[in-house]
């Protein structure tokens, strides 16, 4: 019985641990392959809230990136500046979309420079413990982005 | 009321074909074709006297020599002042650029791109040439001393903050997002910013190239 209640507690920390929320949507993700091969690159995507609360965006990793930061441009006088930002809400039943000259986030030290084709994993983490892994495609830039 | 809604009902047969016969997708090899096609806004403001701002300056190559923009002379000019480990402005403008020289259907002989970078310590000339070889418009990317770009910098009325952090390694810059179109001459006769589209763009540089109607 004992034993038993160890495994559920077990089975509890595990899910809790790798708990990957569905609630969560995440379409269009890309990563803008970097000119000149940095190991730097922007990540773009809209994150859909199907819940009726609001969810929160706090950070990101990859196996394969030193850190990520959540970044906002604000654009003011002709000037670009580009600040840290520490969260991003999505309201209930709502999106915000992460795009060039907007939020998104930055993967900042990567093992190397992605390449066109790359794939790249990336974890969101969220306000409550829940997370999200997804699939971030790199290509290559355009104009029109 | 009758024959207006049947008359409604036709307009929006019209359209909806027009609609389905357009977005077919083009057969292979058509694409470049169509590309050429695209129609570029009628009217645009006129070219502009900055008076002020701008002039002539000399800093330092991709190749490592020195360069004066005085060198351009009977070329139209696109200048921009950015740093290679921009993540999001710097490449989405290039990309505008290059756009530019397919919508007017020039090559790079008849007007230049020149990328000043505002972060020499790291914009080597090796950096700037791998970082504009991405960009296939043979853009002169030039760097120099701190002193030498501030100058620079100054004179075409620019703006840029590094932003470093002391123990962070890296960092990123805010800058003015401007695109400077320079005439024959390298004066400059128009500021392009940075949500100008890429057919805005050559619509107000087609005005440099007489023989482009």
């Amino acid at each position: 019985m004992k034993k038993a209640r160890c495994l559920w507690l077990l089975f509890l920390l595990v899910a809790c641990a790798e708990k990957q929320i569905d609630s969560l949507v995440v379409h269009d993700v890309w990563v803008r392959e970097p000119p000149g091969g940095h190991p730097i690159a922007a990540a773009y995507m809209r994150l859909e809230n199907t819940t009726d609360q609001a969810l929160v965006l706090v950070g990101a990793g990859s196996a394969v990136v030193e850190r990520v930061e959540i970044h906002e441009m604000k654009h003011q006088d002709g000037k670009m500046s580009m600040r840290q930002v520490e969260r991003i809400e999505i309201p209930a039943k709502g999106s915000v979309v992460l795009k060039p000259s907007g939020l998104h986030l930055m993967l900042i030290g990567m093992e190397q420079a992605p390449k066109a084709g790359d794939n790249i994993e990336l974890t969101l983490h969220l306000e409550d413990g829940a997370k999200k892994t997804i699939q971030a495609a790199v290509r290559r830039g355009s104009y029109a982005d | 009321m009758q024959t207006k809604t049947r008359f409604s009902l036709l307009l929006l047969l019209c359209v909806s074909s027009a609609f389905f016969a357009c977005s077919e997708s083009p057969p292979e090899g058509e694409e470049a074709e169509l590309v050429a096609k695209v129609e570029l806004p009628e009217r645009v403001p006129p070219l502009k006297d900055y008076g002020g701002i701008g002039g002539n300056f000399a800093l330092t190559d991709q190749q490592g020599e020195r360069f004066e923009l005085s060198q351009l002379a009977g070329r139209p000019i696109m200048l921009f002042f950015g740093y290679t480990y921009c993540p999001d402005i710097c490449p989405v403008t290039l990309s505008k650029m290059a756009r530019v020289y397919e919508l007017l259907d020039i090559d790079t002989q008849e007007m230049q791109t020149v990328f000043v970078s505002v972060d020499p310590e790291r914009d080597t000339p090796e950096k700037l040439s791998e970082y504009l070889s991405y960009f296939a418009m043979q853009a002169v990317g030039l760097t120099g001393s701190r002193e030498e770009i501030d100058a620079v910098v100054k004179k075409y009325g620019a703006h840029y903050d590094l932003n470093k952090e002391p123990g962070k390694s890296d960092y990123f810059a805010d800058h003015s997002t401007y695109t400077y179109l320079l005439d024959r001459e390298g004066k400059v006769r128009f500021l392009f910013r940075h949500s100008d589209t890429p057919e805005y763009m050559a619509a107000v540089t087609r005005q440099l190239f007489a023989d482009k109607p």
